[in-house]
């Protein structure tokens, strides 16, 4: 009995532990740690939270929050499941809804002690920050919700953009973008001539994530329906609507405005669903200019 | 932007791959023959209309090329390799690979982004097979999880009971030592377990 158990005990400390052992280790992790929370800049402004949105991690920011950052605090963090976040964090019960993602979210900013910040969010990341602002209003300034939608699921009259199968296959499209031929989820550094800044800061673990996640955070992602959260967001709200974002239409930004009362909602020159990453000026113009009204 | 497409490799039918160019966000300047034939349609109606290639793609794959081409095309500049579907205008899909290059317009004009594409048919019907043998292997283990489960319980409840019976209840090898001896048996034989487990059976 008891050589074998001392066997284990070496097992365990002489195995690479990382992926097999996770929870251990995380034991002396602090929060910050765990969601990889950077902070840059601070100047007399206000404090910004980014969460971005599904398939991503805190890098999509880069243009955005590097401009903000002459003027405020910015802060970035990776949601579990994505990029540089303690692979141990994503808890297939507790983030079987965004719940436990807008958990996390309340967690950092008290974690970081942030004072009151913008929650400046995209994609799915917004409807975690509503989640969280609902909870804990006493958290936030205000949301800034980028390409955003409650629902991705046509309902009735509402329109979502996508029927329940598409998800189904959508799942299967991700499982076959991780078979060894398809290399995007594979660690790919290539030169952008075009904008050589990039190569070496994002390295190889830009938006890499592990499969199963990958499936299972997309599942909760695009087949949770948040419309009945939307009446009760108690902090103001900017929306940020793009053109021809081929995830949330025109339809879905008006709705969210007629939902929420105490929102405003402006419409993006920017074309498809990350206008932070293919139009960051116009992003920074229409933060910044939010960002003045909230002084 | 329209010289692209006296490229002379746009205008080979010959070309076993799809091609296309477009703009940073996507609308579609040329393509080659081969590219229009997959999605069924006309090089005309694909480059004349303004239309963006997302719009060729199954809605699935629309959020997968939403979701992780585009950022991975904004920030690196290329994307090698995703797994896409095409919708033709039947209703059809047809499974491609794409890979993506941005490229800065020498003489200081708009960026292009050019687009080789695979068709993929062959390789997705490979995958299919795979996934359903993973899918098995999954369902069998996780029917074992289920039948080890209710095995522990009924294990668990024959112990509890053994436990409390009246009864002294010895169980020995096929050598006649004792492998298990239940808390009657101790009380009666005057003997703990670890004192009686291994040893021959004893005679009252």
């Amino acid at each position: 009995m008891r050589p074998e158990r001392f066997q284990f005990a070496i097992k365990f400390f002489h195995h690479p532990p990382i992926r097999k052992y996770p929870h251990h280790l995380a034991l002396g992790m602090s929060v910050l740690q765990r969601h990889n929370v950077n902070r840059a800049g601070a100047g007399s402004g206000r404090t910004l939270l980014f969460a971005h949105g599904y398939g991503c991690d805190q890098n999509v920011w880069q243009p955005v929050a590097g401009a903000l950052a002459a003027d405020h605090e910015v802060v970035l963090y990776d949601c579990a499941g994505s990029g540089a976040a303690d692979p141990s964090l994503y808890d297939r019960v507790r983030h079987a809804t965004l719940d436990g993602h807008a958990d996390d979210l309340i967690a950092v900013c008290e974690a970081a002690r942030l004072d009151r910040p913008v929650l400046v969010a995209h994609s799915v990341g917004t409807m975690i920050g509503l989640l969280a602002a609902r909870r804990r209003p006493d958290l936030f300034d205000s949301l800034v919700l980028i390409a955003p939608s409650p629902s991705y699921l046509n309902d009735g009259d509402y329109v979502g953009g996508f029927e329940r199968e598409d998800i189904d296959s959508l799942l299967d499209t991700l499982e076959s973008n991780h078979f060894g031929w398809a290399r995007m989820m594979a660690p790919v550094v290539m030169g952008n001539p075009e904008r050589p800044e990039l190569a070496g800061a994002l390295g190889d673990s830009f938006c890499r994530m592990d499969d199963a996640v990958a499936r299972h955070f997309a599942r909760v992602t695009f087949l949770s329906d948040h419309r009945a959260a939307l009446a009760g967001v108690p902090v103001p709200s900017l929306l940020l609507q793009c053109s021809d974002d081929a995830l949330a239409a025109p339809e879905v930004g008006a709705y969210l405005a007629r939902q929420m009362p105490g929102s405003r909602l402006v419409q993006l020159a920017a074309t498809g669903h990350c206008p932070h990453m293919s139009a960051p000026a116009e992003v920074v113009a229409a933060l910044s200019e939010f960002l003045e009204q909230r002084r | 932007l329209k010289q692209q497409q006296e490229r002379p490799v746009h205008n080979s039918p010959d070309t076993p791959w799809g091609l296309l160019t477009t703009t940073p966000d996507g609308t579609i300047l040329s393509t080659n023959p081969r590219f229009a034939a997959w999605t069924g349609r006309s090089r005309e109606a694909l480059c004349d209309g303004g239309l963006r290639w997302k719009q060729l793609l199954a809605p699935a794959s629309r959020i997968l090329y939403e979701t992780h081409f585009v950022p991975r095309l904004e920030a690196q500049g290329a994307v090698s390799e995703v797994s896409l579907d095409l919708a033709r205008e039947d209703g059809s899909r047809f499974p491609i690979l794409a890979s993506a290059l941005r490229q800065a317009d020498p003489a200081g004009g708009a960026a292009t982004v050019t687009i080789t594409v695979f068709d993929a048919t062959e390789t997705r019907r490979f995958e299919q097979v795979l996934r359903t043998a993973r899918r098995d292997a999954e369902a069998a283990t996780d029917a074992l999880a289920v039948s080890h489960r209710s095995l522990r319980v009924e294990h668990e409840r024959l112990r509890v009971m053994l436990r409390s019976i009246a009864d002294a209840v010895i169980t020995t090898d096929a050598q006649g030592r004792i492998t298990s001896f239940n808390p009657t048996a101790q009380e009666i034989t005057g003997r703990t377990d670890a004192q009686a487990i291994g040893a021959a059976v004893p005679s009252r």
